[in-house]
């Protein structure tokens, strides 16, 4: 059952920033493949590469005539530059909510949905990267097309996955799969899941990681808070008899500090709900408990690294922040 | 504006009681400059002056005033720490001759203006009297020795209670008479001060506290000169349209690099230079780059062509120090046609010199600090916009020709603040990286093309053009090679390249009259100066004309025919040169300006030099009298 328009509203608004920040990366690159191909067209990519200090000082057809070696006009790279600047003029110009909301039908996988629009979505890095082929004279081989047709989210680079284009996820909670996200939740991520029907109490406990902002909620205003995320962020808008909690990164160094549990259901005596059975969806639920009365400082305040009281877990903090984390995305 | 002289050692009252309403001074141009001892804040207080004025559509070139030391002792004139700040109805290219308004905090720091000559006679000077009432007894003699000598000047001196009245509102009034001052002068320039708020918030920006306390320190200040000053200055300002920035040359240099899509600053800090890091680490943080503070200057140089040599487009910066240590690998870059931007900010030298003041005595170093020979681009941007936009054409120059470019900045444009149009970045900026197709097996990385020089780069990993590359002579394999045919072909190659880019290259433009009694030639910073003195001397009736060199290795084509065409022709430097009538000096052993020996040597004319190498930007006043003693007499200058 598709969740209703309000909830979808709220969704697109909540990842609106996410989706602008993606969209202007998007449309400034299909700027500039379409500056390339005009100025191919027009021969003048000398005259401008020279910048305006040349200007009235270089005679560009002289400077073009005796030191810039021209690569012969090539059909195949023409044709790769412009299927390249299709695909990014097509993706910076549709809404948020024609690309970025996922319908995940009944009794499907979840992890085929998301994982398809992620590819769908990432033609706009690979397009990127098949210009740049382009540019170094590989154009038109098969990863140039590849990349074209779509770029999963492992193969996304580190600064693309800060500019990760946003997801909304409407599903039935008997499809809902959380691992399904992992792949993707990394850099400026934003997901938010739209559960209808029966669903697990905690299923996005499975996603709390020290820099991950994770909402499980009943209430579509609390989604807004998405917009103000910097980091990776998923929120799930769940039923009313699901646990409810935020896991804030931003709150402090310690799991307790940033783990706030809101509502926490009496008891796990349900039935299967999809795939999960009832022992799992307890786990799920003693997890959830368990992590918000736990402290567990020198892992918590990775990478963070704040000081903590006790001298062990100084020495961990010390060794955990001397290692530059920042190139393992 | 009333230009009574002060009595000596009895400065009036505060105006409270006997102010006048104000009178209003509407001037096309106007000169003021604020000085304090260094740490007060005098320079921030200039330059958010210089901003306002700037954003509000006024034409605006500032100079910083800074001590040669870090830190010197308080209350010194040497020690003066400030800013001038030119504004005027239209653009404005350099910081004038004297000014016209003086804040300063103290006496002494204003006696070293005053000896300076950096003051006008009829100067209005704001000057803090609270060292009149000082319980040192060494001080108020001081104070009254001090008004003595400025006395000798028809200056009015208006007192103004900077410390007492910054202490009504901060604990330690050295961190406050700044933005009180700003306040006075808003007031009476009419400045816009919901922009001052703008701007004191933007140069605080992260410390919400200062920033209320400064702004509280500004409407101060404002609200004071309102009660109690009786003068006021109108500089009409035009606002444009146009999308404007305004940046100091070093932040147009770090501005202009991005843009030209080079990703990697190796540097290691030295004055004036270390300003453009500064930018780039912030900007490189938010778009992506490296900034890399090597160990010293030699290791930044060598990241810099590693770097470019890997096919990443780099450049490193220094000032003249640096560039002497960076002199070996200069020669490497030269020996294994690996392009590289370097960008010298000049300043006083030999040696340590002068870290803070600007000179321009790089040049002939720049071209030949090497020993062998070592062929090199050398360019000098003339204003703080050409700062931008000179990285752009020194990197496709680099590249086209696999060549070291040499920029020459200087200290006066990487301090100064001027307004100049938003560039609007090119795609085609962003130079390709090199090609890495494969080549054919045993492809040569010195393939050169026997009439150019010129030859493929072949970068790091290219399929088929595996080579060793070496700083020793070596042939067109890469391959070691000490015999005397190799070794000059070699250099041929290398040379030639700059001779075919000189072919590219425009004859330069002259401004006056196409012929004539004088020609003036300068380059670099000297450009907004030069032009202002040679339109005041055509103003006097005089037949002077100027060229402004941009190309200085090669040098621009077409010198020795437009040189002919005038009776003199004489080069405008900051740096040394000896005086024709100097004990010992003789035409056959007279040192000239760099410039000048470079243009006698390249065009046979007897091109003569007028320099002075005093750590300041020329005043067009200065280069004024050198043009009417040159075009009138002949004379030496």
């Amino acid at each position: 059952m598709p969740s209703d328009p309000a909830a979808v509203a709220a969704a697109l608004a909540a990842v609106a920033p996410a989706f602008s920040a993606w969209r202007s990366a998007v449309a400034a690159t299909a700027e500039e493949v379409r500056g390339l191909l005009a100025r191919q067209a027009a021969g003048d990519g000398a005259a401008a590469a020279l910048g305006s200090f040349a200007a009235g000082r270089i005679d560009v057809g002289r400077f073009v005539g005796l030191a810039v070696r021209r690569a012969p006009a090539d059909p195949a790279a023409a044709e790769a530059m412009r299927r390249a600047a299709a695909v990014l003029s097509a993706l910076a110009g549709a809404p948020a909510g024609e690309q970025c909301v996922v319908r995940v039908a009944a009794g499907t996988s979840m992890r085929d949905a998301v994982h398809d629009a992620w590819r769908r979505l990432g033609r706009a890095f690979g397009a990127a990267h098949a210009v740049g082929l382009v540019q170094q004279g590989r154009a038109a081989t098969e990863a140039e097309e590849g990349l074209v047709r779509g770029l999963a989210p492992g193969l996304w680079t580190r600064r693309e996955r800060r500019v990760a284009p946003p997801l909304v996820v409407d599903v039935a909670g008997a499809d809902l799969d959380v691992g399904a996200l992992l792949a993707g939740l990394d850099g400026g991520a934003k997901v938010v899941l739209l559960v209808s029907g029966p669903c697990a109490p905690a299923p996005l406990v499975r996603l709390v990681t020290p820099g991950t902002f994770v909402l499980q909620t009943s209430d579509p205003a609390e989604l807004a808070v998405l917009s103000k995320v910097a980091g990776p962020a998923v929120a799930a808008l769940v039923p009313e008899d699901a646990a409810a909690f935020v896991h804030e990164p931003a709150r402090g160094p310690t799991l307790s500090t940033r783990l706030v549990l809101r509502r926490v259901p009496k008891g796990a005596g349900r039935g299967p709900v999809g795939p999960w059975s009832a022992a799992q969806q307890a786990e799920e639920l003693a997890q959830l408990v368990a992590l918000g009365a736990t402290d567990v400082p020198a892992l918590a305040s990775v990478p963070g690294v704040p000081a903590v009281d006790d001298p062990a877990g100084r020495v961990a903090t010390w060794l955990l922040g001397a290692v530059d984390w920042k190139d393992l995305g | 504006m009333d230009t009574a002289k002060a009595p000596v050692g009895d400065v009036p009252a505060p105006a409270a009681t006997s102010r006048r309403a104000p009178r209003v001074l509407r001037v096309r141009e106007h000169t003021v400059e604020i000085v304090s001892d260094s740490g007060e804040g005098a320079q921030k207080c200039g330059q958010i002056f210089g901003a306002v004025s700037a954003k509000m559509g006024n034409g605006v070139w500032t100079v910083e005033i800074i001590p040669a030391e870090i830190q010197p002792p308080a209350r010194t004139p040497p020690g003066g720490s400030g800013n001038r700040v030119r504004i005027g109805v239209g653009p404005v290219t350099n910081g004038g001759d004297e000014a016209n308004l003086v804040v300063a905090f103290n006496e002494q720091v204003l006696l070293g203006r005053h000896r300076l000559h950096a003051i006008a006679d009829d100067a209005v000077i704001l000057l803090d009297d609270v060292w009149s009432r000082h319980d040192d007894a060494e001080v108020r003699r001081q104070w009254e020795a001090g008004l003595l000598e400025l006395g000798s000047k028809a200056y009015r001196i208006v007192p103004v209670p900077l410390e007492e009245e910054s202490q009504k509102l901060v604990e330690n009034p050295r961190k406050g008479k700044n933005m009180f001052a700003l306040g006075v002068l808003c007031w009476i320039y009419g400045r816009d001060l919901d922009r001052a708020r703008e701007q004191i918030a933007h140069q605080f920006r992260g410390k919400k506290d200062a920033t209320a306390q400064n702004v509280a320190l500004l409407d101060a200040g404002h609200a004071w000169a309102d009660a109690h000053l009786d003068l006021r200055v109108d500089v009409p300002a035009t606002p444009t349209d146009a999308a404007m920035v305004v940046t100091n040359g070093n932040e147009a240099i770090g501005m202009g690099a991005m843009a030209a899509g080079m990703s990697l600053c190796a540097m290691y800090p030295i004055t004036p230079a270390t300003s453009v890091s500064h930018y780039l680490g912030e900007a490189f943080d938010r778009a992506g780059g490296l900034l890399h503070q090597a160990e010293d200057e030699i290791a930044a140089a060598g990241v810099a062509i590693g770097a470019s040599y890997a096919g990443r487009t780099a450049f490193t910066i220094t000032s003249g120090p640096g560039l002497a240590l960076k002199t070996e690998f200069l020669g490497l870059a030269v020996m294994t046609e690996t392009p590289l931007v370097l960008v010298d900010v000049q300043r006083g030298g030999p040696s340590t010199g002068l870290p803070t003041k600007v000179e321009q005595s790089d040049l002939l170093a720049a071209m030949f600090g090497q020993p062998g020979d070592a062929p090199k681009v050398v360019l000098a941007p003339a204003t703080i916009e050409e700062c931008f936009h000179v990285m752009v054409t020194a990197r496709r120059i680099a590249e086209s020709f696999r060549v070291p470019v040499l920029v020459l900045s200087d200290a006066n444009l990487a301090t100064g603040v001027q307004p100049w149009p938003r560039p609007t970045p090119d795609a085609a900026w962003q130079a390709e990286p090199p090609e890495l197709t494969a080549v054919a097996e045993g492809t040569k990385p010195y393939d050169w093309d026997g009439r150019l020089g010129l030859s493929r780069r072949v970068a790091p990993g290219t399929p088929g053009g595996m080579h060793t590359v070496t700083g020793l002579s070596h042939d067109e394999r890469s391959k070691v090679a000490y015999d005397a045919e190799t070794h000059a072909r070699g250099c041929t190659m290398r040379s030639r390249k700059l001779a075919v880019l000189q072919q590219t290259l425009v004859p330069p433009t002259v401004v006056g009259p196409a012929s004539g009694d004088l020609l003036v030639v300068g380059w670099g910073s000297t450009k907004g100066a030069i032009e202002e003195a040679a339109d005041r001397a055509r103003a006097e009736g005089l037949s002077v004309a100027t060229l402004h060199l941009r190309f200085l290795s090669p040098l621009e084509p077409g010198l020795t025919e437009v040189f002919r065409r005038y009776r003199r022709v004489m080069t405008v430097e900051i740096n040394y040169s000896d005086a024709p009538d100097d004990p010992f000096v003789t035409e056959e052993n007279r040192r000239r300006g760099q410039l000048s020996m470079l243009l006698r040597s390249a065009t046979l004319v007897d091109v003569d030099c007028w320099t002075l190498v005093r750590g300041e930007p020329l005043r067009p006043g200065q280069v004024l009298a050198a043009m009417r003693r040159r075009a009138q007499t002949g004379g030496g200058a």
